[in-house]
């Protein structure tokens, strides 16, 4: 299908070029051919050096770069959406190929963007202040109080000086002249600029050569500049308050695009059961005490950020907040209400209120529009609707935008029915001729139309614009349609540094902690946070006990299945139900080794199934994504590489152990991560006492499953050995019988090893040596004491006593252990993750009646 | 009681006890609420007191953006039983509506003469003539209006028979909405509450092009004849406001088929009734149950002497 053959570099780039030729026409006439962001802008030294590069690299080099780039995405973790059923995002989507720009074109962009924030910034402070632009007719009041962005609610609370739309963002597209034109404006809560810079991190890894031969202007300066201005938006007497970044949480489709950007601006990530509002202020739930937050980067869209004034319904959003925004106590970014903005029947009125409002002609333009609630000049406009693009004043699920050449003769009827039924509630646009960019597709390149989303900040009353920003791309050439939502392909956008752009950086930025898994040090935790990560240290320490667990079994079966009469298959019957206990199943009565292997697969791979390693796994990076800014990066490479072994391979019946293996591996280097690379803060301690109450438990159950039962010696024997090698020590076992240390017998040898000796790390002793350091690390009130408790119990154990009357003494003993671990992991959740008590609404006003006045 | 009366001034004490009790502890509760009575050009407000039991540990008022005072609280108190107590004393002197100066203008003419760009402030304009989420202005209501609201039809009578006809026509039935239940349902039911009656009338002269608010406040209520009239029995009430060529306003109430009078007290205004309403709260609790206990008293003073009055009545801000 692809004509290119061979990797000459005229052959992909000539092909790519014949491909220019096919893109449909662009519909409604008038608007051109498009341009191609390679092919016909490329006038900068780095568009020649990107085109060389495609040269070199040629088809086949293209098609491993874009392989590379998928596998960094998947081991950054970097995702957009929720797959169904799953807290799991879908992985981002990235071409390899950097869209270029040069240094000048980028300046004189910039200027205009700079203007249209300025334009916004004084067009909101009117519209919830003086509302001059409505009173003297320039904005016409229904574009305005008719948009669903507008929340009466917030109305005077936009106080103070400076800019109030902190975070300006807009859309842009080339039109066929060559010109930038303005498709859109994100003014709400504008996503994006973590996957930006998530973007180049990774084009950079991916085409390390031409990142190195180009001089760019840097993306970094953007967040220093966004978190020095939060930091200045905060209280300024006192310095103790607090920024904090507001998620819907983790099953937000931008979820990986919020923490990105809380680890790079230092802040940390709540959501809304992780903040408390009194005294006519927003705070911080913490462990054992109350922060007071400043500033609220939100990305909760205003509908739902305070349940009593606007959602009743809504669990996302802090009771009181508007209230203390209007009260100043704290300031949200972008304000509340901001969303109005985002209103494509603002578009015909921005030149009017450009000169009214700043005194200047609009520097960038944007496509013709109409706002068809004024019928006179909307008329001609809604008699060609078929040239047409359809905006909903408000676009929501309900209402999308259309575009009119695409809908039959009675859709635009039925379009034409809505305008001249609410004729304020639509706007029409002339379709903009987007431009173009190569997107590798298998060992070719194909063109794709090309949205560019910027990003601005207002920086001590000026605005300043990312460099270039997120590039998207359309699904085929043919469609205008880059979606609104993020789940386009994505472009790295270059744009480079050239004399005539001063360095950005050059300012002394205050410093902020930019290292991501570093946002929260010092800081207490929020009880969600903190669940989360003692969760997620049960999880891993489960998943690591099962894979070990399952691995023996696998090689017992492997070894004895299908020999009952060998002394071994015992063990392996021992074995096998040990490993089926963990879902509260038994094997099969006959151990047919068709069910046997049938159920030890499904102990593997049964992700909806509580006690299986696929759903441990899977809750384990649950855990890991409701934390994301608390983890390092490499956390996403051994969580990508442990996600991958559960990966369906073409065999149904593909031996287990590889994958095991490679489970077992990644779980190991997880738990070096958090020995070697965490700071031992109360972050860390949450995650390891979640870690060593598992491992007990898990010690004590297995204990509990096999060497409880006294069988004969020389059954007894191998089950110890298959026991230690699950406990992974089975060589200190070997080697302590051969030196004659410790206990002779191997039962009591192994109850040594796995219950009391201090200094082995499998050991139950050890796990609540561990426990209690961990515990002791939190703030708030020491849990030490019932780690005291069971170490009193434990501690002082005769192996002999241990192993009398049948073990009874181990069993109560084990029994003991077990309820009083599981009793400090209830009395860590009750000190510590305790949520606030459900909120619902209540009216008390809506028991109107009337009549009996005649 | 002759036509008169109705129109004189009067004083009225007004006492609004909302009391929830809940069948377990709720260890945060919010509120928001429209208590004090704004100032109209025919009514002043001289004192309002609110008393929130367990003590609110935040009470605050502000002015809104359709010029009423709105109040927030916070009770931080654990408590299974939480009350609102609103007193206030208004004077209210309201002119008899002059149907036949109305008449001067028809539906379209006056529509028309709405429309011109100094016939009243543009934001109040825009703001009262869009659909709004309780007045949904479907296809129903579309028809409903057309039929009463004819454009050739004097004014006067045309806003007397709407009101007249919603009277008639829709059933005064309580339970049969809801605080979701949209117009059309309405209309489809024939049966509603004064607040249903007040949107419709609302969203009948907005299709037709006239800004029209929905207020929301107190009517005096008298008892069968011969009895006494007994606390707590009056209630709060909505009706509907309509503006006419000259910026006045008109205010109907389509639940009693008349104008208001004397006896109506305001308490605020907006778009609908999810703008104005009198008590809304978010509790924290595990309780999934509680009740709700509402009296409203509307007495009549029956001197004529006014109290002092109360400073910081506010200013409107949407420029009625």
């Amino acid at each position: 299908m692809h004509s290119v053959i061979g990797s000459e570099p005229a052959d992909v780039l000539a092909a790519y070029r014949e491909r220019l030729r096919d893109i449909p026409s662009v519909p409604g006439g008038g608007a051109g051919a498009p341009v191609d962001e390679l092919v016909h802008t490329s006038v900068s030294t780095a568009g020649a050096a990107l085109a060389g590069a495609i040269g070199t690299l040629g088809s086949v080099g293209l098609r491993s770069r874009e392989a590379v780039v998928r596998r960094f995405v998947e081991d950054d973790g970097v995702t957009y959406g929720t797959t169904s059923g799953h807290l799991r995002g879908r992985r981002w989507q990235l071409d390899p190929l950097p869209v270029v720009m040069a240094g000048g074109e980028w300046a004189a962009l910039s200027a205009g963007l700079v203007q249209r924030a300025e334009l916004l910034d004084r067009i909101l402070a009117d519209i919830y202040g003086e509302r001059r632009l409505i009173q003297d007719g320039i904005v016409p009041g229904e574009v305005v109080f008719g948009h669903a962005g507008f929340v009466p609610q917030t109305d005077g609370t936009l106080a103070g000086d400076g800019h109030h739309l902190v975070l300006p963002s807009t859309d842009l597209a080339r039109m066929s002249d060559g010109s930038w034109t303005v498709i859109g404006d994100r003014a709400q809560a504008p996503s994006g600029a973590g996957y930006a810079m998530a973007d180049r991190r990774l084009i950079a890894r991916a085409l390390p050569r031409l990142y190195r031969t180009c001089a760019l202007a840097r993306l970094r300066v953007f967040f220093d500049e966004v978190g020095m201005t939060l930091a200045d938006l905060g209280a300024p007497e006192d310095g103790l308050g607090r920024v904090v970044l507001l998620s819907p949480g983790p099953g937000s489709e931008t979820a990986f695009d919020q923490a990105f950007t809380a680890s790079l601006l230092g802040i940390p990530l709540v959501q809304a059961e992780d903040l408390v509002s009194h005294d006519g202020r927003i705070w911080l739930r913490g462990t054992g005490r109350e922060e007071r937050v400043d500033v609220m980067l939100r990305r909760v869209d205003a509908e739902w950020s305070d349940p009593l004034e606007l959602r009743s319904d809504s669990q996302l959003g802090v009771p009181g907040l508007i209230e203390a925004v209007r009260s100043g106590a704290v300031r949200v970014v972008n304000p509340l209400g901001a969303g109005v903005l985002e209103n494509p029947g603002l578009l015909p009125y921005l030149p009017a209120a450009c000169r009214a409002l700043l005194g200047e002609e609009l520097r960038l333009p944007g496509p013709r529009t109409w706002w068809c609630g004024d019928r006179a000049s909307a008329r001609e406009a809604v008699e060609r609707i078929g040239d047409l693009v359809i905006k909903p004043l408000s676009a929501g699920p309900e209402h999308v935008t259309r575009f009119g050449w695409q809908l039959s003769a009675p859709e635009l009827r039925e379009a034409r029915a809505q305008i001249d039924a609410q004729p304020w509630a639509w706007a029409l646009q002339e379709p903009v001729a987007m431009s173009t960019v190569p997107v590798v597709s298998g060992a070719a390149l194909v063109p794709r139309r090309f949205v560019l989303r910027t990003f601005g900040v207002s920086v001590q009353g000026e605005y300043r614009f990312m460099p270039g920003g997120l590039g998207r791309v359309s699904d085929d050439a043919g469609s205008q349609l880059v979606s609104s939502s993020l789940g386009a392909r994505a472009k790295d956008v270059w744009v480079e540094s050239s004399a005539t752009v001063a360095p950005a950086a050059v300012r002394a930025l205050r410093p902020i902690s930019m290292a991501p898994g570093h946002a929260a040090v010092g800081r207490g935790l929020a009880p969600r946070v903190a669940d989360d990560l003692f969760w997620l240290g049960r999880y891993a320490e489960r998943a690591e006990s099962l894979s070990r667990l399952l691995l023996v079994v696998d090689e017992l079966l492997g070894d004895y299945l299908g020999r009952p009469e060998s002394p071994g298959s015992v063990v392996m019957r021992a074995m096998v139900q040990a490993a089926a206990g963990t879902t509260g199943r038994r094997a099969p009565e006959d151990f047919d080794p068709t069910a046997v292997t049938r159920m030890l697969r499904q102990l593997v791979l049964e992700e909806g199934t509580p006690g299986t390693l696929a759903f441990a796994v899977a809750h384990l990076v649950q855990d890991a994504q409701a934390a994301r800014d608390l983890l390092s990066v490499d956390t996403w490479m051994v969580l990508s590489r442990l996600e991958r072994a559960f990966e369906p391979g073409d065999d149904p019946d593909a031996p287990l152990q590889p994958a095991l293996d490679q489970v077992l591996e990644s779980l190991l280097a997880l738990s070096g991560l958090g020995a070697e690379n965490m700071v031992h803060d109360p972050t860390w301690a949450f995650l390891d006492a979640g870690r060593r109450v598992e491992r007990t438990l898990q010690t004590v159950a297995l204990l509990r499953r096999t060497i409880c039962e006294e069988r004969s010696p020389i059954i007894d024997g191998q089950v110890t050995e298959a026991v230690l090698r699950v406990g992974d020590s089975l060589i200190t076992h070997h080697r302590r019988l051969a030196a004659g240390q410790g206990p002779a017998s191997p039962v009591r040898s192994a109850l040594d090893l796995l219950l009391l000796d201090v200094a082995n790390p499998r050991s139950v002793a050890y796990q609540l040596d561990l426990l209690s350091a961990a515990l002791g690390r939190v703030p708030g009130e020491p849990l030490t004491t019932a780690v005291e408790r069971v170490q009193d119990r434990l501690l002082p154990s005769d192996l002999d006593h241990l192993c009398a009357d049948g073990r009874a003494g181990l069993r109560a003993l084990l029994a003991d252990v077990d309820e009083q671990v599981r009793g400090i992991a209830t009395l860590v959740a009750r000190t510590h993750f305790v949520r606030p008590a459900p909120h619902r609404s209540m009216y008390g006003g809506d028991l109107t009646v009337g009549g009996g006045a005649r | 009681m002759t036509n008169d009366d109705l129109h004189s001034r009067r004083i009225y004490d007004v006492h609004h006890r909302t009391e929830y009790s809940y069948a377990e502890y709720v260890t945060a509760s919010y509120g928001r609420a429209c208590l004090r009575p704004r100032d109209t050009p025919h009514q002043q407000a001289y004192s309002s007191r609110i008393e929130i039991v367990p003590a609110a540990g935040t009470l605050t008022e502000h002015v809104d953006l359709f010029g009423n005072f709105s109040h927030y609280f916070e009770v931080r108190t654990r408590h299974t039983e939480l009350k609102v107590h609103k007193s206030s004393t208004v004077q209210v002197e309201w002119p008899r509506v002059d149907v036949d100066g109305l008449n001067r203008w028809t539906v379209g003419s006056a529509v028309e003469e709405l429309r011109r760009d100094d016939a009243i402030d543009r934001v109040t304009g825009s703001l009262y003539r869009l659909p709004s989420s309780l007045v949904e202005i479907a296809a129903p209501v579309r028809a409903y209006a057309e039929k009463v609201l004819v454009p050739r039809r004097p004014l006067g009578e045309a806003l007397e028979a709407l009101t007249h006809s919603i009277h008639d026509e829709i059933a005064y039935e309580q339970g049969a909405t809801t605080v979701t239940t949209t117009l059309a349902e309405v209309l489809e039911a024939r049966a509603g509450v004064c607040q249903d009656f007040a949107h419709l009338a609302a969203g009948c002269l907005r299709h037709v092009g006239f800004p029209a608010r929905y207020v929301s406040g107190y009517l005096e209520t008298s008892p069968p004849a011969g009895q006494p009239k007994l606390e707590g029995s009056d209630a709060s009430h909505a009706w509907c406001s309509v503006v006419v060529p000259g910026g006045e306003w008109v205010d109907l109430d389509p639940t009693n088929d008349h104008f208001a009078d004397s006896r109506y007290i305001v308490t605020a205004w907006g778009r609908d009734f999810r703008d104005v309403s009198p008590m809304k709260g978010v509790i924290f609790t595990e309780s999934g149950s509680s009740t709700l206990h509402v009296a409203v008293d509307v007495v009549r003073r029956a001197d004529h002497e006014l109290p002092a009055r109360a400073a910081a009545a506010g200013d409107s801000a949407d420029g009625s």
